[in-house]
């Protein structure tokens, strides 16, 4: 090999390295990016909460310090998409619990129908999901003083002599210090929602 | 018609009838397990219409629940709900997945308990095409 050719292969190696590496860094810069989720620049405070969990015993003041929460509105009649998501959720959890278990949110299905979703009716629910789940009821307005802080809607909707629920389906995530600080809007994507709460609760 | 060609005609007409009867039909039909205590639960298929001419999907029917009926999930502005998604046309040549979080057949008041393995006789119903004998198993949740 003479001096030229061995110079030239020196330099191809030059920039394929440096190439390499600039695709390792852009690999890593993606995996802290935060991709689903919206999160305020400002954490908001919650107003006191007036409910019931799935034990029946009465939830006051914020029990969301501590950790990170992940609060879910649906309801115990709902065939498709509160089923679909718990199981997403509990997908979720598993898959935290294996690489950074000190760092597992609680996950809260808070109901948005307080009428048939008693503490008992609640509790069942949620045992056949995820015993690490908690579940909030309360009164219409207990319920409506939380959906409205985090600016959730939901309504009756009639279907016969029936009735079900619209409510929204994005996942809220609560600060350790109990302020909401941001949200997952439908759709979900599952796979993008994962990695960005790895990115959050580190 | 020397031998090999006698046995290619049988089996034209074999794969002929085979398609024919298998115009339109449903894969993987299931139903997600819902918990011991739910009043309702949702059932997933895909319907293929491999026909060249389009079908219309008007009613669901079953004996294992008080009623039941083609639904579809809808997310508009962020809020999920429920709407009746019947008749639901499908073009020739087309494939429509029941899916969660989307389109399910909704089964509300089991009649008979929901554990794992129970099969459960559907039947869809159809404007211009017989009905469509569906036998979905209850199954634990997949994505």
């Amino acid at each position: 090999m003479n001096r030229m050719n061995r110079s030239i292969l020196f330099a191809a190696a030059l920039v394929a390295g440096a190439a390499a590496g600039l695709t390792l860094a852009l690999l890593q810069g993606a995996d802290d990016e935060i991709v689903a989720a919206t999160i305020f620049d400002t954490p908001r405070e919650l107003p006191a909460l007036d409910l019931v969990n799935a034990d029946g015993a009465a939830v006051s003041g914020n029990i969301f310090t501590g950790r990170w929460d992940l609060l879910f509105f649906g309801f115990t009649h709902c065939p498709d998409i509160c089923p679909a998501t718990l199981h997403r959720l509990d997908a979720l959890l598993d898959t935290i619990a294996q690489s950074a278990p000190e760092r597992l949110p609680r996950v809260w299905l808070v109901s948005v129908d307080p009428s048939r979703d008693t503490p008992a009716v609640l509790a069942d629910y949620l045992g056949f999901f995820d015993a690490r789940f908690g579940a909030l009821t309360g009164t219409d307005e207990s319920v409506a003083t939380l959906a409205g802080a985090l600016g959730v809607a939901y309504a009756r909707l009639p279907q016969g002599e029936d009735y079900t629920m619209s409510h929204s389906a994005a996942l809220f995530l609560i600060d350790p210090r109990g302020h909401y600080a941001g949200l997952f809007n439908t759709p979900h994507d599952w796979d993008r929602i994962g990695s960005d709460l790895e990115t959050i609760l580190q | 018609m020397t031998r090999q060609r006698r046995v290619l005609a049988t089996l034209t007409l074999l794969g002929l009838s085979g398609c024919a009867a298998k115009t339109l039909h449903v894969d993987d039909a299931w139903i997600a397990m819902p918990p011991p205590t739910a009043t309702t639960a949702a059932g997933y298929l895909t319907l293929i219409n491999a026909g060249s001419s389009p079908v219309r999907l008007t009613a669901v029917q079953t004996r294992s629940f008080n009623s039941a009926g083609i639904h579809r999930t809808v997310t508009e502005n962020g809020m999920a709900r429920m709407q009746p998604a019947a008749p639901l046309t499908i073009a020739a040549g087309e494939t429509v997945e029941f899916r969660p979080g989307g389109l399910h057949i909704m089964l509300m008041g089991p009649l008979k308990p929901l554990t794992e393995e129970v099969s459960i006789d559907l039947e869809l119903l159809f404007e211009q095409h017989d009905p469509l004998p569906v036998v979905a198993q209850v199954r634990r949740w997949s994505p």
